[in-house]
């Protein structure tokens, strides 16, 4: 960061072309005061909860279709590859669907969101399953678990440490599938991502870093206090971490 | 060889019948009866298990050896119902095994317990499928840590105990449940030699304490001797029964004891004539190949253990 600092006095770029940290400080300081039209804190929001009902609907439907892909392998054979092809399209190149689908709409944004976001989980979900040892199985039925319970009682637990690591992946993709959305489907509610848009269209480009900057934050802080914190707990009940 | 129950009146020694059961308790549940029983294994077909007819009595300790790949593993695992014979019937106390059941508990060479419950959950497993009412289960799940000598150890996590205590943990998983059948593949072999001296004699309790029918799998003669009433021997390719010996040894045993050396030796001899009759075989088969000498040298180890 001072580096940045000082190679932008030394070089002397011009403020337009390339911020220095002390400007973007200034422009995250502006739009948390509200000083611009621009509010941060409300645009946060608007993208949060946009997450939290994206994610759910991202969780429930990959769960769902990875639990099918485990079970039924030939919905694996025959969706498997379509599901890896279309994972590798950057979820923004849903937006353009989207729009012709369902216009420029929340749903639109929900929808790129899923996309971008569930395969992940299912595809991981799978794997997690597949991984499970099959002394456990063996071990659950021998006990006398059959049916439903055989699943949500030995199967699904002994895969929780992947089901944690697929709902990581998850987010991280559907963190970005979400600011690709916003940063296209402008709405009248807005998010970060419109936020970003707005700040190009003005040509302000401290606050385009201040804004990307904050995208990161709140990406990382997720991932490394929500997820990490939690997959460690779960690694240390498993017995999984490497000290032991 | 096959029934230890067929002795004849006219034999002058003492009947071969179960010699341990005098200072038992007669076990009311518990017999098994395997009836001609082949099982395929493989694309091929391999025969893994060949017209194997064996009864057990109810309460008695049996104990399957020989060399590898002779269908030890999957005969318990017919009997566990994991797999079904490809011909031939498996009874249990008259019923018809199909498939796995709460009355056949099996512990396994890993002990498999759950990671994500504690001691006592994973004990508390089975009394939890089969039902059990909560307080019924608490008291249940003391007293089968009571029987594995672990009485404070319910809360510690799987990780947390060490290769013995967990197989202690699944012993009492398997027999909480209060099963027929106790299978055990294996059990030990993982263990250092002295726990496993430990848990031979903590087994040899639990059993004259339950009066469980165990079948026990090992390639260990040492163990077989300490442990059973009868010691089955198996044949490799195909797996089928080449000889049964009982051990008329009264319960517990001196596990050092100049009667168990002298079995142990007795047996041991024949499993090794056993293998060298194996290698010999491959090696007639595949005569001058390279092959045969690769799966001599892979048996090697087999004979040298036991």
């Amino acid at each position: 960061m001072a580096l940045w600092e000082v190679a932008y006095r030394l070089v002397g770029w011009k403020p337009w072309l390339v911020p220095a940290p002390s400007h973007v400080f200034e422009a995250l300081a502006a739009m948390l005061t509200a000083q611009t039209q621009f509010l941060l804190i409300g645009a946060v929001f608007v993208s949060a909860a946009r997450l939290a009902v994206g994610f759910a609907v991202s969780i429930v439907l990959g769960t769902a279709l990875g639990l099918v892909m485990w079970r039924f392998k030939f919905v694996d054979e025959l969706l498997g590859p379509v599901f890896l092809g279309l994972q590798t399209l950057p979820s923004v190149c849903w937006v353009p669907l989207a729009i012709l689908t369902f216009g420029l709409s929340e749903r639109g944004i929900l929808f790129v969101l899923v996309l971008g976001s569930f395969f992940a989980v299912a595809i991981s979900l799978r794997d997690g399953l597949r991984a499970v040892p099959p002394i456990y199985r063996k071990a659950g039925q021998m006990l006398g678990a059959r049916g439903w319970r055989l699943y949500s009682q030995v199967i699904l637990p002994a895969a929780f440490p992947s089901l944690v690591s697929s709902l990581r992946q998850g987010f991280s993709f559907a963190w970005r599938s979400l600011m690709g959305a916003e940063l296209i489907l402008m709405l009248e509610s807005r998010g970060l991502g419109f936020i970003l848009h707005q700040a190009r269209e003005f040509a302000d480009i401290a606050q385009v870093v201040a804004v990307m900057l904050v995208m990161v934050l709140i990406g990382m802080t997720v991932d490394r206090f929500g997820f990490a914190l939690l997959e460690r707990r779960v690694h240390t009940r498993f017995g999984l971490n490497e000290d032991h | 060889m096959n029934d230890a129950g067929s002795e004849t009146p006219s034999s002058p020694s003492p009947p071969p019948a179960k010699p341990s059961a005098s200072h038992r308790p007669p076990a009311p549940r518990g017999r098994l009866v395997l009836d001609h029983v082949h099982k395929r294994f493989g694309i091929d077909g391999t025969l893994a298990l060949s017209d194997i007819d064996l009864s057990c009595e109810a309460g008695e300790f049996v104990v399957f050896v020989g060399p590898s790949g002779c269908g030890k593993s999957t005969l318990l695992n017919l009997v566990a119902g994991m797999v079904s014979p490809d011909q031939g019937t498996i009874h249990l106390d008259g019923q018809l095994v199909n498939g796995p059941g709460p009355d056949r508990a099996m512990v396994f060479q890993e002990p498999g317990l759950f990671p994500w419950l504690n001691a006592a959950q994973n004990i508390e497993f089975g009394l939890k499928m089969a039902n059990v009412d909560p307080a019924e289960r608490a008291d249940r799940v003391a007293a089968a840590l009571r029987m594995v000598r672990l009485p404070h150890s319910g809360k510690r996590l799987v990780h947390e105990l060490s290769g013995g205590m967990r197989q202690r943990i699944a012993i009492a998983r398997a027999l909480v449940v209060d099963p027929a059948l106790l299978l055990m593949d294996e059990p030990f072999a993982a263990l250092d030699a002295q726990t496993r001296t430990i848990l031979h004699q903590e087994l040899q309790e639990i059993w004259c304490g339950t009066n469980k029918t165990i079948l026990f799998v090992t390639h260990s003669v040492g163990e077989a001797v300490r442990l059973a009433d009868r010691v089955i021997m198996l044949h490799t390719n195909p797996g089928r029964i080449r000889r049964e010996l009982l051990i008329d040894l009264p319960h517990p045993r001196n596990f050092d004891g100049p009667e168990v050396s002298e079995i142990v030796r007795v047996v041991r001899a024949e499993i090794e004539e056993e293998v060298n009759r194996v290698d010999r075989e491959l090696a007639e088969s595949h005569a001058g190949g390279a092959a045969s000498g690769h799966l001599a040298a892979d048996r090697g180890p087999v004979g040298s253990r036991l």
